[in-house]
This record gives structure tokens, sequence and C-alpha cells, in this order.
């Protein structure tokens, strides 16, 4: 690591700033900063590991390329997640309209080496992201961002590029879908009770996301 | 206000959509209405729930890829047309040069990843043939061009990495080597002529890669170190061709000139059986 990358006190923007000014370690720098929050963006919003993968790096590969782009009108990192959404939107896209025939997600999923756990992924993961795999791509990114990431409506509209009261129609209209992911967990209506399902979740999920898409080097 | 509201509505009441009288009326009857309160309090346990999913880390793979990806892109300075990967239908004219043009018909490129390039032991078109007749494929059309597209790549790496030897390249390419033969891969025999390839991958021609190409290995091999990595022809169409070796099995991949660091454009996959790829 050269002394260029910079300390974590370096600003954002001017580690973007070095980087089109051809410092070859600052938007690594920059990436490796950033890279855990913008994959879970991606993964929360496409709902597949490898389709994650290939829209984070999308993203970033265009982040490298357009940053002379960077007006400075948002925070870098506001900026790092427009691109990544819209990489994991547009690959959205084209996953809807290209013919089924390819197979190529099969033929990419069956190239990954097993996983470690098999197919035992926790009931609790397969339900959320069963569910969120239900919603519509634009509610979709706008629910992530809010309920599962934490951000405010404010940040998330900035981030997507819509008006805050479009963040909270979308989510609003995402949660009332996921109505039937609540009532399941809790067995139906009436069922045991909300803390232990959640606990449930926080047991099992991390095991089964921490999984590679290439499943390690085994 | 009348009858029970539903999910839409009360989720919309939740983010503050609704305001004014409306927004008073609902409030009064959740305090009326079990039902409809219950109903609420799950509606807030969808946002809880989602809170509570954990945010996993970058896997360790992927990062390493991404990392790999960006390096390759170095310098930003030095690059005087950037244009997104996904917009390059074609290759530069340089790797038009290299690739598309000097070898038209098939130009077959085999990757031993891991810093190992394939030996050159090949000698032009009687490599290639070698190869196409341990196949024994359908190979039409590319017997004509195997002489042209061995020199042709061949003389591109020189040309284009003069002072270094195709396995050198390689291995400062991260590991991409390429031979070049003239195979023009077919769905029906398909599995015959990769099995083929494999056992005369010791005998094929290394050269370089080319950056798309390179890309293209990568995305398909998915971090993984391919058996082959072939850019061919399918059905007389410019392809890539990769296996990937898996514990009793070989993964056959063949992609078409679309594939990039982004984009796999899957034209044919088939898998081969350690009888077949390890006679």
């Amino acid at each position: 690591m050269s002394a260029s990358a910079g300390t974590p006190a370096t600003a954002d923007a001017e580690l973007l700033r070095r980087h089109v000014a051809g410092d070859t370690e600052a938007f690594g720098e920059l990436f490796r900063r950033h890279r855990d929050r913008l994959w879970a963006v991606a993964l929360r919003t496409v709902c597949d590991q490898e389709e994650a993968a290939d829209a984070l790096q999308d993203a970033m590969l265009s982040a490298f390329r357009r940053a002379a782009d960077f007006r400075g009108e948002s925070a870098v990192t506001t900026w790092l997640h427009r691109i990544v959404v819209n990489a994991c939107l547009d690959r959205l896209r084209r996953r809807a309209s290209r013919p089924a025939m390819t197979g190529e997600d099969d033929v990419l999923a069956a190239l990954a080496p097993p996983r470690p756990d098999g197919v035992e992924l926790t009931a609790a993961r397969l339900d959320v992201n069963a569910a969120l795999r239900e919603l519509p791509p634009p509610q979709r990114a706008a629910l992530v961002l809010v309920d599962m990431l934490g951000y405010s409506v404010a940040e998330a509209a900035e981030i997507l590029d819509i008006s805050p009261g479009t963040v909270k129609s979308r989510c609003a209209r995402s949660r009332a879908k996921l109505l039937p992911l609540v009532e399941h967990l809790r067995g139906g209506p009436g069922g045991s009770s909300p803390p232990a399902q959640t606990e449930h979740l926080r047991g099992n999920q991390p095991a089964s996301e921490r999984v590679s898409p290439q499943g390690g080097d085994a | 206000m009348k009858g029970h509201l539903d999910a839409d509505v009360l989720a919309e009441y939740r983010a503050e959509l609704i305001t004014g009288r409306r927004r008073r009326a609902i409030a009064a009857h959740l305090l009326a209405c079990a039902e409809c309160a219950a109903l609420d309090a799950r509606l807030a346990q969808v946002s809880a729930l989602l809170a509570a999913t954990p945010v996993p880390a970058v896997p360790d793979a992927l990062a390493r890829r991404l990392e790999t990806v960006l390096a390759a892109e170095k310098p930003i300075s030095s690059e005087r047309h950037p244009v997104p990967a996904r917009h390059r239908r074609f290759p530069s004219w340089g790797d038009v040069f290299r690739v598309r043009v000097l070898a038209p018909a098939a130009a077959v490129a085999a990757l031993a990843g891991g810093g190992y390039a394939l030996s050159q032991a090949g000698d032009g078109p009687s490599a290639s043939s070698g190869g196409s007749t341990a196949a024994g494929g359908a190979y039409s059309g590319a017997a004509a061009s195997n002489g042209r597209g061995q020199s042709a790549a061949g003389a591109a790496s020189k040309g284009a990495h003069s002072s270094l030897s195709p396995n050198r390249d390689a291995k400062q390419a991260g590991g991409v080597s390429v031979v070049v033969s003239g195979v023009d891969f077919r769905p029906a025999t398909l599995r015959t002529q990769v099995a083929g390839q494999l056992r005369a991958s010791s005998t094929l021609h290394p050269s370089l890669a080319t950056a798309r190409e390179a890309a293209c290995v990568r995305r398909l091999s998915n971090g993984a170190t391919p058996a082959l990595a072939e850019t061919a022809t399918y059905e007389g169409q410019p392809a890539t061709v990769v296996v990937i070796a898996q514990p009793g099995v070989d993964q056959v991949l063949v992609a078409g000139q679309n594939c990039s660091a982004t984009v796999s454009d899957i034209l044919d996959h088939a898998v081969l059986s350690p009888g077949i790829s390890t006679p």
C-alpha cells in the first residue's frame, strides 16, 4: 500500500480526486472503504449472489471510469451507492428482457463450487430473500436502503434520485406486500411471538450470508 | 370510519403519506379497532424484521476479483477514450488487429491459470490440427484458416509484447495466456471437441489473450482456474470456450463475442465426465 492511499482520515472526495489525477492506489482504497456497504446494497437489491457480484463489478468499473464526472454535488458515498443501485436495476432489467432460453443463470450457478453449507440455507433467509424478490426492483431498492440498511428517506431519495415522497410510497407498498412474510414467520396470525422470530433470523442468517459467491477456494 | 383498513392504507399512514383529516380518522380507528391495530403492528414488524436481517460483508473471493478487475483498469489517466465495458460491443482496434482481422475464422486460446501458462510446444498449424484430429469432431471452415490464425496471433503477441515471452506475459497478466488454433465448435460435438482440445492442450501455442478475452475468461471461470480457455468459433460465430474442472466433472461454457467482464453471453454449455476429459 503506497502512502498515497492515504489514511482513514483522508476524505472520500480527496481519494476520488487523486484517482482522477492518476493515483493508482486511490480508487482501490475508496472501494475497500465502502465495499461492504455497497455489496449489501447490491445483494439485497438483486437478491442473487452471482448477479449482485456482477452488478457490483459493473458499478465499480463504471465509477472508476466516470470518476472525473463526479462534481461533488453529493457525498462520494451517495454517488457510489447510486451507481451500484443503477447497475443493479440495469442488470435486473436486462435479465427481465432476456429470453429465458439462455439458461445462463443456471449455468453460472452450476459453475460455483458447492457451498460449504450445501442447500442448508436457513428458512428465514430464504423467506426474506424470496419475499424481497417478489417486489418490483425499484420498490425493493427503496425498501432495502431504508428498512434494511438504515438510510433515511432523504438519503435514499438522493441515492435513488427520486423524491422523498416517492421513497416513502415505494417503501409503504413494499411493506404491505411483505406482510405475508411476517405472518409466515409468526406461524400465521396469532403464532409465536415476534421477538423469538427475530432472534431466529438473527441467529441463523450470518452463517449462510457469509458464504461467498464462489464458496471460497476449496 | 367504516370497515377495516387495508395494509396498503396502513402502510401509507405509517410512512406519513397520509395527512390531515384522513390521518386523524385513521389514528382514531386504530385506537378503537383491535383488528386494524394488530395489522398495524404486523406492518411495523416487517420493517423490524428487515432491519434485523444481517448485512453480509463482501465475500473474500469477490473482493479479490474486484481488486483484480480494478487493478487491470489502471491507470485512469492513460485511458484516452474511456468507455464502459458494457458499451464496448466490439474489441478495441488493437484487439481487432490481433485476432479479429488477422484471424477471422477462428483463434483458439488456451489458458492455464495460477501463473503457469501452457508450454509453447505447438508449431503453427500442426498444433491446432493435432488438437482437431484428437477431438475428432466437425471443424468445418476451420482448416483453411488455421495457419492464418496461428501466425496472426503469434505475430500479434510479438507485436504487442515484443520483449516478453508469452508465458512471461501470461504471468504478468494474471495467469492468462492464449493458444491460437482454429476450431469451429458445434453443438452436437462440443463435448468431443473440448475433450480433444484438453488432450491436445500441451501442444497448443500460447500467446496473450486480449483484454476482453481475459476479462471474459475471468468472468466465466468466476475466480476459479480454468482447465482450458479458448477463443474459437461456435457454429461459425466468434466464441470463447472455457472449461472449469470441478470435483468429478468438468464444466464447459461457450460464450459469444459480447462476453466481457460484465456480460457472459452464454451460447452453450456442457458437462464433461472425467472419463472423457481425462481418458
